[in-house]
């Protein structure tokens, strides 16, 4: 048995040329089924997310070639013989970047856990269509012990990468739970709409659009299931939300220790969380040396997500050698190409093509 | 029996304290059930200590400032144990552990053992029951400013990281900034009601009016009292009501000398 991956990703192909290769979540079984029926091919699990689509398949010894599977996936999505960078892998080199796949090693934002959660969505699309047999489902249930032991022993999913995701983590930080958390969103661009969407998943309610078009403050409070109010009102609202995002185009501050202080009082030790977007900044700079007052303005945001970003990436060569170590305890790296024929302690012989090599 | 008692346990907070420090210093701490294993065999073996003294006492054994030290640390754990979860206060135990090593060790070093402890027993004979229940009160509130003392270090460890945006080091494993504030109003309330209780029953103990050990605690209780009614009149900012909790903290620790 011969392990096969096959496929492109953000690596390499644009959005333009993943897109036509994107098989949706209901048409996975099916692909997957699809793929199975090829000649030669045994078993097969298709994995297409928004930055990758790559065909993980079993063969019988060495009688296919990788050119057949690719003319498969050619055919199938109708590519005639278009250039397109795909790769290709085979057994051990297979497994490998199957578990790198899973641990987030290989996706855009280094060690984001969602990846994991499609693989295993797309084996059990594969498993539901028949599509998957011993070798794959030794395979996969492997991919996710590795997946979550390279998580685990390492710092690859560590902090927060974007600004909507520092702005959450230090939301929680501060107020635990954000249910009962108030958003006042000052001025409605984008990093602020999608800086109060990351806190509105996480449970924020009562968001409060303040803006001087109320036509925009309408619109993005009906998406945001809050309310618009005028630009002017703004600081009336103050004294009961917990966090405000100020993005407005103002050319001064907006807020300053003089609409703050008189607010604290009113809140009695509960804190506040001031997220500035906007350049100039439309909070003082002042306010956040108040006791209870928590001010990130976006580059101190963009630093800690810089910051995790680098610390993820930094854990990367650490991440690399705990899936050897996993290619070596699942017995993908310990057989020799004279055992190949044999049925290993975990998968048909996996490496065998790399030991041949 | 009871000395091995307390050097087991003292042994059981060094060690969870010392696994939580390596943790932490690998990068790869998790609160785990190893931290509370050992603060709960700790437990387990102050409270075989405490009542190993108390057939000595048949009573109570809060008698010699051995026995009081272990039974402050002992109350900490208990609230630690009780507080850690319902507050989800991850780390508590990691700061808890150091203070409780330190009276247990405190207790172990000091000159009083068993045979101090059952010739002061025998001296002061029997005790009587409001005796007991006010020295018990007194130094479970005393545990509970320990353990506001602990979650006031907690709130400005937080603080300091979210006001200057590091997100680093113990972060990432300190409970929310609000949750630590909620704990520590609480903590220091638990202790005023307690201590106040101590106090009412002090009354009712003869000749305890008028001495300098009731005088002491009324002091404490004054200091408390202001800070409760600062707080739930016009609201201390978080970090300052932190900061008074700590700084409050010594007023116990040196009454515990008058006490003793």
């Amino acid at each position: 048995m011969r392990i096969h991956c096959l496929g492109l990703n953000y690596k390499h192909a644009p959005v333009e040329v993943r897109e036509r290769l994107a098989v949706g979540e209901k048409k996975s079984g099916e692909t997957s089924a699809e793929t199975a029926k090829v000649e030669h091919i045994e078993e097969a699990v298709v994995l297409s997310t928004c930055n990758r689509t790559e065909f993980y398949v079993v063969t019988e010894s060495s009688a296919a070639v990788p050119d057949a599977i690719e003319n498969h996936v050619r055919k199938h999505f109708d590519l005639g013989d278009e250039q397109l960078p795909f790769y290709h892998h085979d057994d051990a080199d297979a497994v490998r970047h199957l578990f790198h796949v899973a641990s987030g090693m290989d996706s855009m934002v280094l060690g984001e856990t969602e990846i994991f959660g499609q693989v295993k969505a797309a084996y059990a699309a594969a498993l539901d269509a028949g599509a998957t047999s011993a070798t794959l489902n030794q395979l996969f249930q492997k991919t996710f012990n590795v997946g979550k032991y390279v998580r685990t022993h390492s710092k690859i999913t560590s902090g927060p990468t974007s600004v909507g995701a520092v702005a959450v983590e230090l939301a929680e930080k501060i107020f635990g739970d954000l249910k009962r958390c108030k958003v006042l969103l000052i001025g409605a661009g984008e990093i602020s709409r999608s800086t109060a969407k990351s806190l509105a998943t996480r449970g924020a309610k009562g968001i409060v659009v303040s803006n001087r078009s109320v036509d925009k403050a309408e619109e993005l409070a009906a998406e945001m299931e809050g309310r618009a109010i005028r630009f002017d009102d703004f600081q009336a609202e103050l004294p009961s939300a917990d966090i405000v995002i100020g993005s407005t185009a103002a050319p001064h501050a907006i807020i300053d220790t003089s609409h703050v202080d008189p607010v604290l009082r009113k809140r009695r030790g509960r804190p506040l969380f001031f997220i500035d977007i906007a350049v100039p900044r439309d909070i003082d700079p002042a306010v956040g040396e108040r006791s209870g007052v928590y001010l990130y303005d976006i580059d101190g945001l963009e630093t800690i997500a810089s910051d995790s970003r680098n610390k993820r990436a930094s854990e990367l060569t650490r991440c690399e050698q705990l899936v050897e170590e996993q290619m070596v305890k699942h017995g993908f790296l310990s057989l020799r190409a004279s055992e190949s024929h044999h049925q290993s302690p975990d998968l048909a012989s996996p490496d065998s093509r790399s030991a041949a090599t | 029996m009871d000395k091995i008692y307390l050097g087991i346990a003292t042994a059981f907070f060094l060690g969870g304290f010392v696994y939580s420090i390596i943790a932490l210093r690998s990068g790869r701490f998790r609160v785990s059930g190893l931290n509370l294993a050992a603060m709960l065999a700790g437990l387990v073996f102050q409270t075989l200590f405490l009542g190993e003294r108390g057939r000595v006492h048949h009573a109570c054994p809060v008698t010699t400032g051995v026995e009081m030290l272990v039974f402050i640390a002992w109350a900490m754990v208990i609230i630690y144990l009780l507080l850690g979860p319902t507050y989800r206060l991850s780390l508590l135990g990691v700061f808890t552990s150091p203070l409780v090593f330190f009276f247990q060790i405190a207790a172990l070093l000091s000159p009083f053992d068993r045979d101090a402890a059952i010739a002061a027993a025998a001296e002061k004979g029997p005790l009587d029951a409001v005796l007991e229940a006010h020295i018990a009160l007194a130094l479970i509130a005393y545990g509970a400013f320990a353990m506001a003392f602990i979650a006031g270090i907690m709130f400005l460890v937080q603080d300091h990281y979210l006001k200057k945006g590091k997100l680093n080091g113990l972060f990432y494993h300190l409970p929310p900034i609000r949750n630590l504030s909620r704990a520590l109003v609480l903590l220091i309330v638990v202790g005023f009601v307690l201590l106040s209780g101590a106090i009412g029953s002090a009354y009712a103990i003869e000749g305890a009016a008028g001495t300098a050990k009731l005088f002491i605690m009324h002091g404490m209780w004054f200091l408390y009292a202001a800070l409760l009614g600062v707080q739930f009149t016009r609201g201390l900012p978080s970090a300052q009501f932190a900061r008074f909790a700590i700084l409050s903290f010594a007023v116990p620790m040196v009454s515990l000398y008058f006490v003793r």
